[in-house]
């Protein structure tokens, strides 16, 4: 699934089949190279749903089991992350040898299990497999340098 | 894999930390002579007027990588506010006089060789003077591990000329070859 069509898209709470914002924008963790948590506009209980208390991303709607599972940001990086700065499309994109390989233009996942699949860049260059994420700041991502182990 | 770099290209790098966060830059490029080597950078905010920092320094040991676009380092940790880099002299704009007193050129810019542990001067831009024949556009010599350098001159062996090279394509295997001849051991 593509973050671009993800985007927008409603955030149903089952408990009582409203509709109670959409999602805006999601915050990765790169160690599991996996989506932690989305960032939810449009509610007034909380603006975070960390992906384990979500239904994963489905084809029309995300789904949570209540409002309980909407929360406020905990740290800076959240906070960043529910005011925009960390919006991952347009960032550029470093490796960890001092080379800016483009801008991303979109990115990959496994809709049930957050896990990053592929960034795409704004060239027109074979995607860089999410694997190689290092870090996603408010000024850039960073990845592994093509072909590095470990 | 070991890569050229001109220092002055480094200049106006963003140091960015491998976690993706950047408020800082390159202002300049610190040598060391004996070894010739890069001590690090002095660093200044980003922006037109971008003002320097005084002891803001990032030695060499904190960077993670230098290339073509930025320099990365493993957080925010590796810049220092509480030191000063022990500078060189500029190099850059310095003459480069032969052991045996002939004027080369003046330096224009300096070869950095990184992807090892350390990174090697190992050579300069130049802009040549008529010792060094009839080149028009800059010239590259390469450098002894050890320079003798003050903000006049930068001393090189009289043989040097014999390895001018007109592009850095090829310049290591040159620099090699040099140091292997005339220029000592690296």
């Amino acid at each position: 699934m593509r973050w671009s069509q993800t985007r927008k898209r409603d955030v149903v709470d089952q408990a009582s089949a409203k509709t109670i914002g959409k999602v805006t924008g999601i915050i990765v963790d790169p160690d599991s190279g996996s989506i932690a948590a989305l960032v939810v506009d449009g509610s007034d209980a909380g603006t975070l749903v960390d992906w384990k208390a979500s239904g994963g991303i489905g084809t029309d709607a995300v789904t949570i089991d209540s409002t309980d599972a909407l929360r406020l940001p905990r740290d800076d990086r959240e906070q960043r992350a529910v005011d925009g700065d960390l919006d991952l499309p347009g960032k550029p994109v470093y490796d960890e040898t001092g080379t800016r390989l483009g801008k991303l233009r979109d990115l990959t996942f496994d809709p049930e299990s957050g896990k990053l699949e592929t960034l795409l860049l704004d060239k027109d260059e074979d995607p860089v497999l999410a694997d190689r994420l290092l870090g996603a700041g408010t000024h850039s991502i960073v990845v592994k340098a093509a072909g590095a182990t470990g | 894999m070991t890569r050229l770099l001109r220092a002055t290209d480094v200049i106006g790098h963003p140091v960015i930390t491998l976690g993706g966060e950047s408020d800082l830059e390159v202002r300049d490029v610190v040598f060391a002579a004996d070894p010739g080597v890069v001590l690090g950078f002095t660093l200044r905010r980003p922006g037109f007027l971008g003002k320097p920092l005084k002891r803001c320094i990032l030695p060499w040991s904190g960077v993670h990588g230098v290339g073509r676009d930025a320099v990365m380092v493993p957080d925010d940790q590796a810049v220092d506010e509480s030191e000063d880099l022990p500078g060189g002299d500029d190099i850059i704009g310095s003459r480069v006089l032969t052991d045996d007193g002939t004027d080369l050129g003046e330096v224009v810019d300096v070869i950095v060789e990184v992807g090892g542990d350390e990174a090697d001067v190992v050579g300069f831009e130049v802009d040549p003077s008529e010792a060094l024949g009839d080149h028009k556009d800059a010239v590259f010599l390469p450098l002894p591990a050890t320079i003798s350098m003050s903000g006049e001159h930068v001393m090189v062996p009289a043989g040097t000329r014999d390895y001018v090279a007109s592009d850095l394509t090829g310049f290591g295997g040159s620099v090699e070859r040099f140091r292997d001849q005339i220029g000592g051991t690296s």
